[in-house]
């Protein structure tokens, strides 16, 4: 599983980062995105729906947040 | 007195008489009607919104310009299309250098009294002088909040388009080579047909 290490960046840059790494990868591969941004647990579910891409998980642990995204 | 002919000589016969006529009537109306769907279609399509967003920056405030260029690379990321327009003090957003030279004696001033480049634009409350936005812009470093040039890049980069307003240019004497790299030219019909043609419009 590819790996997207967006801790410590703001608005709008986790977003722009997992863009970018999805467009590398092929339909259905998961890609894992760790972020410390709390308004990117809105975000990612936003950009999925709206993207296509599929967020099979969102967990929280101490202010850090992981996101597992399947490519559509 | 008749003449039988046989039943398959008979039916050939009228298939013949069926084909001839099919192709003498009804396909030059199938024709025309074909050309006729496909052109009220495309008139459709031409009218029909793109995944597009289109955003007028009118301001040359640092905070709102921030907000029209995260808005925009937002929309780039969930795979929107995005044309900018930059016009009056939200010319200040795309410029790179100021170069008096051979403007007439209002647009030097206007110059002078108007961001020099994008860098030197203040904050719309709290400017102080100046003092507010380096402490904002400081401020955004420590917390690792890109700047205004890192997401105007950022969105270019992308593909946004970036339209900057002949007539604003015109009045204020600016000139293309005192814009950043990768600006496009045009007017409000350029706009127009990109609003109309957007889910969103906005004017920032």
């Amino acid at each position: 599983m590819q790996q997207l290490d967006a801790r410590k960046l703001q608005c709008p840059m986790p977003i722009l980062h997992t863009k970018k790494a999805l467009t590398t990868m092929e339909s259905g591969e998961k890609l894992q995105i760790l972020s410390s941004d709390p308004g990117s647990a809105n975000d990612m579910e936003s950009f999925c729906r709206k993207s296509g891409h599929v967020l099979e998980e969102a967990t929280e642990s101490q202010g850090e947040f992981r996101f597992i995204i399947r490519k559509g | 007195m008749h003449t039988s002919l046989p039943v398959s000589e008979l039916s050939a016969m009228v298939d013949q008489a069926v084909a001839q006529r099919i192709s003498k009537e009804l396909l030059p109306q199938m024709h025309n009607l074909q050309s006729n769907l496909e052109q009220r279609l495309n008139a459709l399509e031409q009218r029909l919104p793109k995944n597009r967003i289109s955003i007028v920056l009118f301001s040359g405030d640092l905070d709102r310009a921030l907000a029209g260029f995260i808005i925009a690379n937002g929309a780039l990321a969930m795979d929107m299309e995005v044309a900018m327009y930059f016009t009056f003090w939200g010319m200040a957003a795309i410029k790179q250098a100021t170069n008096s030279q051979g403007k007439e004696f209002r647009q030097r001033l206007m110059g002078l009294f108007t961001p020099e480049r994008s860098e030197e634009m203040g904050l719309s409350q709290l400017n102080m002088l100046g003092i507010g936005s380096k402490m904002m812009k400081s401020m955004m470093r420590a917390r690792n909040i890109s700047s205004l040039e890192e997401l105007r890049n950022l969105a270019l980069e992308m593909d946004a388009r970036f339209i900057a307003c002949t007539m604003a240019m015109e009045l204020m004497g600016i000139r293309q080579e005192e814009l950043v790299k990768g600006i496009q030219l045009g007017g409000v019909a350029t706009f127009m047909e990109s609003a109309l043609n957007s889910r969103l419009t906005l004017f920032i």
